[in-house]
């Protein structure tokens, strides 16, 4: 049920740059946006779902911890 | 990318002012150093004009271009490309990072049965429609608020002096130099070095704004008022208290018995965090167009305002873990952000030579 409040909020937002999207007749403009709107599809998932997915702080704090270790 | 909007002086100081009071007003930057945290942090406010001076430099060596037309321009198309994708992940985490301070900030102090998820929402709504209308836009709207926040800190740090116990400040150097180097550092990289996001707003100052002195006299005025904000709380709670506490301003303010004015600092968060992340979700938004050789930034702010939604909230489990990781993991994470990649592109730009003399050949 969230995931498809989730999808139909995204649909909505998207409606909002059709026009945009539709005017800039560029190719990788539509790629990235379409990118970073599933970037945020997937991160939205991942909280509104609780999904046991390593958070990128996480991730940045045992690579500084790696660095500063050595 | 044609930078037709153009900002004043007195509208790009505001902005770096936002950008450097942001969070920090509702922290204690260098509490690390208890007692000694004015001192930790007087440090890092000259450290800062140093990593100015850095930033400045390279601005004017490649004057009317971005971060991302420089990275370009001296790494090349595919490495330059790379590192501005890196720094516009670093945008979006910085905006993450303030967002989730503030919904933080308003769940511990005054809407404690609000779902974190709604104030973010609400936030990011309010920061995108800001960011989609621009840089003019937004930059007019720190104008008429951010003031407000100084007129407001120097009346609460008068109201306060009869509070202040002045032996709360001392003893310096106690527990010798390192913790107060060690906090200088923190307070370095946060507040200070983050102006490395104004690299990518510098451009759109009218042509006649004397950006170095605009650049200096935001960082006395907006350090002025930290520093008044970290003596204030010093003298009035003390250090040990301090460490207890996840926000010592609002501690601070319960103080005044007879006057509630603990929404005020809320009120000032807003608008220097809001400030902060509109810069940074502008420049992200900035960043992405530039790499995609859109012209306006307008369509990515959406999608980018989902990521930082989600990531916000994604990020820390809860406001101690992002207090603590802002302290002892983000000055280290942006070391390369603020400190090496700048001074890298400087260094490149010298053996090159500068942008305009190329041009010129």
């Amino acid at each position: 049920m969230i995931v498809i409040l989730i999808v139909f909020s995204l649909i909505l937002l998207f409606l909002i740059d059709v026009r945009q999207l539709y005017n800039s007749k560029s190719r990788i403009v539509i790629a990235t946006y379409s990118v970073l709107m599933l970037l945020g599809f997937m991160v939205l998932v991942i909280i509104s779902l609780d999904l046991p997915v390593v958070s990128p702080s996480i991730l940045i704090e045992k690579a500084v911890k790696f660095i500063i270790e050595r | 990318m044609l930078k037709q909007t153009q900002i004043s002086s007195a509208q790009l100081s505001i902005l770096i002012m936002g950008m450097l009071l942001g969070s920090t007003i509702i922290i204690l930057p260098g509490s690390g150093a208890q007692e000694n945290a004015w001192i930790a942090y007087t440090l890092a406010w000259l450290g800062g004009i140093l990593l100015f001076g850095c930033y400045y430099t390279l601005y004017r060596r490649f004057k009317d271009k971005t971060l991302v037309e420089i990275h370009r321009i001296l790494l090349g198309k595919w490495l330059g490309n790379l590192i501005s994708v890196l720094y516009i992940w670093y945008f979006i985490h910085l905006a993450a990072l303030v967002l989730r301070n503030f919904g933080d900030y308003i769940i511990t102090v005054s809407l404690s049965d609000t779902p974190l998820r709604f104030i973010i929402i609400c936030c990011v709504f309010a920061t995108g429609y800001s960011t989609r209308s621009g840089i003019e836009t937004t930059s007019r709207t720190a104008e008429l608020i951010l003031p407000l926040i100084y007129v407001f800190q120097i009346i609460i740090f008068l109201i306060l002096i009869p509070h202040f116990d002045l032996s709360n400040l001392k003893p310096v150097f106690y527990q010798g130099m390192r913790p107060v180097l060690r906090a200088a550092f923190s307070v370095l990289a946060f507040p200070f070095g983050e102006t490395v996001v104004m690299l990518m707003l510098l451009p759109y100052a009218n042509k006649d704004t004397n950006i170095k002195r605009v650049y200096l006299f935001s960082f006395f005025v907006a350090g002025l008022i930290l520093l008044l904000g970290i003596v204030r709380d010093l003298s009035v709670i003390g250090a040990s208290e301090i460490e207890k506490t996840m926000f010592p301003p609002h501690y601070t303010i319960q103080h005044l018995t007879g006057l509630n004015l603990d929404p005020l600092i809320g009120v000032f968060f807003f608008m220097s965090g809001g400030t902060k992340i509109c810069c940074c979700y502008l420049a992200a938004s900035i960043g992405v167009a530039q790499l995609t050789g859109s012209k306006d930034h307008r369509p990515f702010v959406i999608p980018i305002g989902v990521i930082l939604v989600g990531l916000s909230i994604w990020v820390y489990d809860s406001a101690p873990e992002m207090l603590a990781w802002s302290k002892d993991i983000w000055p280290y994470y942006s070391i390369p952000f603020q400190i090496v990649i700048p001074l890298l592109l400087l260094v490149l730009s010298s053996f090159k030579g500068t942008y305009s003399k190329r041009q010129a050949l």
